[in-house]
């Protein structure tokens, strides 16, 4: 069996899924950049090391429908992906229900790690500010209940400009940094 | 008129039923066969073809859903009629998103349905945006330029998501003991 043949017979719910609407890019909000300057330069002025009091878990593959059923994945995940970012791997979930996802950059220029948890178990790390550790950075937003952590593995203001406007755009009333 | 009434007609052999399934799905079998045939007259012989084979599978057959059995009652009578023909649309769609495939495509897997499992799995795990532009490239051989019209997603996004989504298949299917 050649594998056109086996796509061939997808299932039902992905061919009609297909034959629908076509998934169309969020809207992009401007932000001012400045701001984010703004805060940057205040996290580099803070030598930052945030603790992470939870060890190092096991992940469970979930699909992209049962992250959603999680909140904030239903509100970060779509903007990511309408964002430039291309998921990579699959969505994992923890005995703790903690769920992590990997993305990349469609350009390249980028990875990024999203952790989505309950609010204690980052500990008192510093939420709602950059931390950029050698030439990586990492990003705590807080959410309420839970705390979203993305993690990148450059410095890169386009990329950090991109992750903190999924962050406003979900939280809106938690964008003013 | 809704499909469970074109589905009626076919059902009381009313002939009607064939014009009013091209009226409301003829554009988009065309665009299928296209896809996959090379010259018009072969598509519009394969669309007479199909509009017969329907005719003649319902009844008994009731389709659960009429527009995805059409969809691939198409698919399968334009590869099967390019199987026939041995003559494959130089530089068409079928042929390129095939090349892309690469290696997968060389691969003879075993007769066995659980390859199609793996796949409808691994389609699973997609993001819907991902999912959709695999499916419009692969199933309905749609080109990177109107995927991208239809998406709004760039061509370069839509190439490096096919791209990406290749990588993971072929990786998805390793790590399930598929041999490549």
């Amino acid at each position: 069996m050649k594998i056109s043949e086996a796509l061939g017979n997808i299932d039902d719910a992905y061919l009609s899924e297909a034959l629908g609407p076509a998934p169309k890019p969020k809207n992009r909000r401007s932000f001012k950049f400045a701001a984010l300057v703004a805060c940057l330069v205040l996290a580099i002025g803070s030598v930052i090391f945030p603790r992470i009091v939870n060890a190092p878990e096991k992940f469970t593959p979930i699909s992209y429908e049962e992250a959603c059923e999680y909140k904030p994945c239903a509100e970060i995940i779509p903007l990511l992906l309408s964002d430039g970012y291309t998921l990579d791997g699959e969505i994992g979930i923890s005995s703790k229900n903690v769920i992590s996802a990997e993305f990349s950059a469609d350009d390249g220029s980028a990875n990024l790690s999203v952790t989505f948890a309950d609010s204690g178990y980052f500990g008192d790390v510093i939420r709602n500010i950059i931390i950029i550790e050698g030439g990586s950075c990492r990003y705590y937003a807080d959410f309420g209940d839970s705390v979203v952590m993305y993690s990148l593995d450059t410095v890169d203001f386009a990329e950090l400009e991109k992750i903190y406007r999924t962050f406003a755009t979900a939280r809106p009333e938690k964008g003013a940094l | 008129m809704e499909d469970r009434e074109i589905i009626e007609l076919y059902f009381s052999r009313d002939e009607s039923a064939i014009s009013e399934t091209d009226e409301k799905y003829g554009a988009l079998c065309r665009k299928i066969i296209k896809n996959i045939l090379s010259s018009d007259r072969d598509a519009e012989e394969c669309l007479n073809d199909l509009y017969l084979s329907i005719w003649n599978k319902i009844p008994p057959t009731v389709p659960d859903n009429f527009r995805n059995y059409i969809c691939r009652s198409a698919r399968n009578a334009a590869l099967s009629k390019l199987r026939k023909n041995s003559a494959l649309k130089r530089g068409g769609e079928y042929e390129i998103s095939i090349e892309e495939l690469g290696e997968l495509s060389q691969t003879d897997f075993p007769p066995y349905s659980a390859l199609e499992e793996e796949i409808n799995a691994f389609l699973k795990l997609l993001d819907p945006p991902t999912r959709w532009v695999f499916v419009r490239r692969y199933w309905f051989f749609d080109s990177i330029k109107e995927i991208s019209a239809l998406s709004g997603f760039g061509e370069s996004k839509v190439k490096q998501t096919l791209k990406r989504t290749r990588e993971k298949l072929g990786k998805y299917l390793i790590e399930r003991g598929v041999k490549l």
